[in-house]
């Protein structure tokens, strides 16, 4: 099913984000022992302002077909932030089951270095043209102030602090945990050691989260090849699967504490207990925290405890997000779920070196999108028995 | 300032279009009102607007005043090179919730807040300040 993947992560690249684009892909086809001219289906994810600085490229999944010499017969984009690149594998492998393509190409990534030396992120760029809108309601709140995405979850930390208790400690032993199992990934940009002093110590950007919380926004891109060909690869199938998309602007929610991976995750009513490894799209210390309760690890409010109790490293009984996550790798072009998707493949092909998850063959995967975590996609994918 | 009590404007709306009622929006911030609308069909009070009800869809909508008091739903304090401020959702007491800014010391999520308006890229909005 998922023939060829690849990752390639920049701090910063310097050229153009086509080329960056092909290596990604170049590399993925190559595992895979395909050829372009064995492609003939595209997902793509677009995200503003990171491709060479564009705000917009019109017909985008031409141009990416023009640069790398793809004729297809299925295309599509998915636009789902943090979630997108589990759901353009749940696509694509349903459009090679269906028998629409046979090879689907699924590209996520950016550079993220060319707005970041703005001081912009993809949620900001209104601030940088006027052609831009995050919502139809920005009349009536950018004028706040707001930092999202990071302002956002940080609204979301502080009533979760405030509700269930939760400590500014036990989200920094969350990102020091994932930090453990950052340290012998050779993905990994951040190997040093942590403490939750360090964390708590790094600047406070928006109360409560601090710097150390926060992924660091990245160059870089991951191709993920889904083929009904015969690949080097494990045989993965997905055991598991399921969207949620919420409408509402965050103050309109019953509450902001919940993420719609409550719904996602429990379309699929899969037994947890017979999941080897779990990796959950980390932007935020919170945001995983949300997650471990949302997909019913632990109920809500208790995830302080859950963090602090369990070994969740790459050798404990709950391993989380084993190659340390984006928190530690880092963020390609501000949002992607390329990482965990990436991580979660060198797991099941036992291929993670230094990092290894002992026998994985089932792994929980979960992205949120969205700067008001309007998207959550829920995936298991195993090693065919 | 004192607050104008509670009120209810009844536009005989049905099928009003956005920009009625974006225009009352300003009107109402330029007298110093905080507007709303409730969806007369299943009552669901909303800020952000729109020409009919997220939750059931009717475009029977009420454009409504509040009394301008609410409480702290949550909060974050934004630390920025320019200064630190305070990003926040409130509750309204009527029920529906809005972002806005908050002034004052001793902010936490329950504390009592009061609308005032003030201007921001050239027009005027609604912001908090504590009560008491």
């Amino acid at each position: 099913m998922i023939s060829g993947f690849s990752s390639c992560v920049y701090k910063s690249y310097p050229g153009s984000t086509f080329e960056l684009m092909e290596e990604a892909v170049s590399k993925a086809l190559e595992m895979a022992n395909l050829s372009y001219n064995d492609v003939d289906g595209l997902l793509a994810t677009y995200l503003p302002g990171t491709f060479d600085e564009k705000v917009h490229l019109h017909f985008f999944t031409n141009q990416v077909r023009q640069y790398l010499g793809i004729k297809a017969r299925f295309i599509d984009t998915i636009d789902f932030g943090g979630a997108s690149a589990l759901a353009m594998v749940y696509r694509a492998y349903k459009a090679v089951k269906a028998g629409e393509a046979d090879t689907v190409l699924c590209i996520i990534g950016g550079k993220a270095s060319g707005i970041r030396s703005k001081g912009l992120t993809v949620d900001s760029l209104d601030r940088y043209t006027n052609d831009v809108s995050l919502t139809p309601f920005d009349d009536f709140y950018r004028i706040y102030g707001d930092m999202n995405p990071v302002s956002d979850y940080a609204l979301v930390a502080m009533r979760h602090a405030k509700l269930y208790g939760t400590s500014d400690e036990s989200r920094a032993e969350l990102a020091v945990k994932q930090r453990y199992n950052a340290k012998n990934n050779p993905y990994a940009l951040y190997k040093n050691d942590l403490s939750v002093k360090d964390v708590l110590s790094s600047p406070l950007i928006s109360e409560p989260l601090h710097l150390l919380e926060i992924v660091y926004p990245v160059d870089g891109f991951h191709c993920f090849v889904v083929s009904k060909r015969n690949s080097p690869l494990y045989k993965l199938d997905i055991l598991g699967y399921g969207e949620a998309h919420w409408q509402a602007m965050p103050p309109e929610l019953q509450d902001i504490v919940q993420t719609p991976a409550v719904e996602s995750s429990r379309e699929m009513a899969y037994d947890l207990s017979k999941v080897d490894a779990f990796e959950l799209y980390d932007s935020f210390t919170i945001t995983v925290m949300l997650q471990i309760e949302d997909i019913g690890l632990v109920e809500k409010g208790k995830v302080a405890k859950f963090v602090e109790d369990k070994d969740i490293s790459y050798k404990g009984e709950v391993p989380i997000n084993t190659g340390g996550g984006s928190l530690n790798c880092g963020q390609p072009a501000y949002m992607s779920g390329g990482i965990i998707l990436h991580e979660a493949l060198l797991q099941l092909n036992s291929m993670a070196q230094g990092h290894q998850v002992d026998g994985a063959k089932k792994i929980f995967l979960n992205g949120i999108g969205g700067w008001n975590r309007s998207h959550s996609v829920s995936l298991i994918l195993g090693v065919r028995e | 300032m004192e607050q104008e009590p509670f009120r209810i404007i009844d536009l005989g709306c049905k099928g009003m279009n956005l920009k009625e009622i974006v225009d009352f929006y300003y009107m109402s911030f330029d007298k110093g009102s905080l507007p709303y609308i409730c969806c007369e069909a299943c009552g669901n009070k909303f800020y952000y607007p729109r020409s009919l009800c997220p939750k059931c869809h009717s475009k029977q909508l009420r454009l409504c005043t509040s009394t301008g008091k609410g409480v702290i739903f949550s909060y974050t304090r934004i630390n920025r090179k320019e200064g630190q401020l305070i990003y926040a959702i409130i509750e309204m007491n009527e029920g529906f919730r809005m972002y806005s800014n908050v002034e004052g010391k001793n902010v936490d999520i329950g504390n009592e807040v009061q609308v005032y308006f003030s201007e921001a890229r050239g027009r005027n909005y609604p912001f908090f300040r504590l009560l008491g």
